[in-house]
């Protein structure tokens, strides 16, 4: 960030409030974590919406205000597709993939690997993973303590050491439900801030007509050329965007899964998938990118001197705002930056703890001692990322971590790709596409006009960045076909639950009988404690709400407090018992009223899931 | 993409049309994607050229 961007000390107090709202709301919420389940997967108890907003707080990544800012200054709104380009993954993922992590209760990315292929195949996923989570927690590090330079004039160490204590301490008090909450306010916080950005500047410019009028032809466009420029065009945005990277979003980011398996049911799932990708990524794209073209309409019009693409974001907001509200367009995007280091501290941990510490340290232990490791773990995440800082900040370290994920990214979405989709495809070839695809991907760099001309659409070297993954993609296929072909067949056995075309049988295995998929009603009902139901999951509810539900003896059930807003912090899952409960109650076992963080008489709805 | 996961839905059973909720959900989808054609059409061939460039 350009130093003559720093802001007053106004914006520094509001800053440094934030920052404390943040910490007090995160650390409000570590009473909510007294289990591996609330800490990594916050309960598996909220509603869509709610994590549809702390979600995009994580999508909206560390550098999304600066480059996508400076991409719609040069470029102007076709600077959207790479938020627009994620919609064709949406099918794959709320039909296939959610419901086998969802049903199957894989905990991780690598988790998969070993229950569709092999020990051997989820060693090396994890290694990968985890070298590309861990490279990210430094990056981010060094973003915050860069931006806070920028800021407040800080030492990039000291704002790195800042930042990273502000986060881990609230991902240690509340792991997965602490990182959902601040997410969800720090979500709202930079859509609310962009937003207001930008229908501010198209005020200022004179209204929309002004705007578009102020606008070059060229930046008007929705999408750029199909091959030109090289740095930015259709095809590469697309190839590198659109497929490489949504489809690492949608299967492999530890980070997303943990917040897809978070919520109460699949059916809330879809519903957040639905509204990400047709309400929320597109206001995220104006978010991030509206700076940009304001800039550009700003500059246009003789307002601001033309600058540098990079400097559009800052000088944009520190021309229209007042000292204040600048602050807060910082706040805004330190929110973005802490948004994406939480989740992926909490992410780290996870992968360590399920894929390390349980297979290869300490197979059984009790819940608490995992939750305590799980804890050591974000901060032993944090304070490795921490230590790369000042590795990452000269350039060798960086450029080899952009590297090894634009290498890693294509063979591990296209072996997690085959594995859901194709029921030939065996641990060999899922082995193969993963290290055969790392390696063709690593010759790339070298090799690149070799290799990746047939690619590039006939476009240059500066297309590479953006084609090379196209090139890893198809490597990636065919060298997991060729093997897979060659050797022998995995046992349908082996594969249930676990593909395409197994779904409902996911669904028998998770709830030990015959999914019951009758469309039935919520029920309203007052809460009872009983002593006497020993079982926690045992919800006794009377016969007519049972009716109205469509539900049968020990279909799974969901009873959460009445008030939306909680978004299903207060619940808790079960099954229904014998319809024993008199008419309006339903009554639960002490601990699951704990659990549901229920008191006596409290109104809840309760829902059949199937 | 888009189709092999709505066929892979529906011919794993998943993906059920005889439930209100599976169709719903598609009608969402798909009407959703049809905004966003419709969307990426007026942004391509019709508003870029409703008004004429400024000039410096």
């Amino acid at each position: 960030m350009n130093e003559a961007f720093t802001g007053t000390p106004l914006d520094a107090t509001v800053l440094v409030v934030y920052f404390l709202a943040v910490t007090g709301f995160g650390l409000f919420f570590g009473k909510y974590a007294s289990t591996t389940s609330d800490f990594y997967f916050g309960g598996r108890r909220f509603a869509w919406w709610l994590i549809a907003f702390s979600g995009i707080a994580t999508t909206v990544g560390s550098y999304s205000f600066v480059k996508y800012s400076a991409v719609g200054f040069s470029y102007g709104i076709s600077s959207s597709q790479t938020y627009l380009n994620d919609w064709f993954w949406i099918p794959i993922l709320i039909f296939i993939w959610l419901p086998i992590i969802y049903y199957q209760r894989i905990q991780s990315v690598p988790e998969y690997f070993e229950r569709r292929f092999s020990a051997g195949a989820r060693a090396w996923a994890t290694l990968f993973i985890l070298l590309y989570l861990i490279g990210y927690v430094a990056y981010n590090f060094l973003t915050l303590g860069q931006a806070l330079k920028s800021i407040l004039g800080w030492d990039i160490m000291l704002g790195a050491v800042v930042a990273c204590g502000i986060v881990t301490l609230y991902v240690m008090a509340g792991g997965q439900t602490s990182v959902i909450m601040t997410d969800l306010i720090q979500g709202i916080t930079l859509l609310a801030v962009g937003m207001g950005l930008f229908f501010y500047g198209v005020w200022y410019v004179g209204g929309f007509g002004d705007f578009w009028g102020l606008l070059p032809v060229a930046n008007r466009h929705i999408f750029s050329e199909f091959n030109e420029p090289d740095k930015f065009s259709f095809i590469g945005i697309y190839a590198q965007d659109g497929l490489a990277n949504t489809g690492a979003f949608v299967l492999m980011n530890q980070g997303m899964m943990m917040r897809f398996l978070s919520m109460r049911s699949i059916r809330d799932a879809r519903k957040m998938a639905v509204c990400w990708i047709l309400v929320l990524a597109p206001i995220a794209a104006i978010t991030v990118s509206g700076s940009g073209w304001i800039g550009r309409a700003l500059a246009e019009s003789g307002v601001l001197p033309d600058m540098q693409a990079s400097d559009a974001f800052v000088a944009t907001a520190h021309f229209l705002c007042k000292p204040g509200l600048y602050g807060l367009v910082l706040a805004a995007l330190m929110a973005a930056l802490m948004s994406t280091a939480d989740t992926l501290i909490n992410a780290v941990s996870a992968v360590f703890v399920n894929d390390i510490y349980k297979p290869y340290f300490r197979k059984v232990a009790n819940d608490k001692h995992y939750l305590k490791v799980a804890r050591i773990t974000s901060l032993g995440t944090a304070a490795v990322g921490l230590a790369l800082v000042p590795l990452f900040e000269g350039k060798t370290l960086y450029e080899a971590h952009a590297q090894f994920t634009a290498a890693l990214t294509p063979p591990i979405v296209m072996a997690i790709l085959m594995g859901i989709l194709w029921k030939r495809y065996n641990t060999p070839g899922a082995i193969a596409t993963l290290l055969g695809g790392l390696f063709v991907m690593g010759l790339s760099f070298p090799y690149a006009d070799l290799l990746l001309t047939r690619f590039s659409f006939g476009m240059g070297p500066d297309s590479h960045t953006f084609t090379r993954a196209l090139f890893g993609l198809v490597a990636s296929t065919a060298i997991g076909v060729t093997v897979s072909l060659m050797t022998k067949a995995q046992p349908m056995a082996q594969l249930v639950g676990l593909v395409n075309g197994t779904q409902l049988d996911a669904m028998r295995l998770f709830k030990g009988s015959e999914p019951n998929r009758t469309p039935g009603k919520e029920v309203y009902l007052t809460v009872r404690a009983d002593e006497a139901i020993t079982d926690d999951e045992a919800f006794h509810l009377p016969a007519d709400a049972m009716a109205a539900m469509s539900a049968r003896e020990s279909d799974l059930v969901y009873v959460c407090d009445h008030r939306w807003w909680y978004g299903g912090l207060r619940s808790v899952h079960g099954h229904a018992a014998r319809a024993d409960a008199e008419a309006g109650v339903v009554r639960l076992s002490p601990g699951a009223m704990r659990r549901a963080h229920f008191q006596d008489g409290d109104r809840v709805y309760a829902e059949k899931l199937f | 993409m888009c189709v092999i996961g709505v066929a892979a839905g529906l011919r794993s059973g998943y993906l059920d049309l005889k439930l209100p909720d599976d169709r719903k959900l598609m009608r969402m989808v798909a009407g959703g994607y049809v905004g966003l054609l419709l969307l990426s059409l007026a942004f391509t061939f019709w508003l870029p050229y409703v008004l004429p460039e400024h000039t410096r």
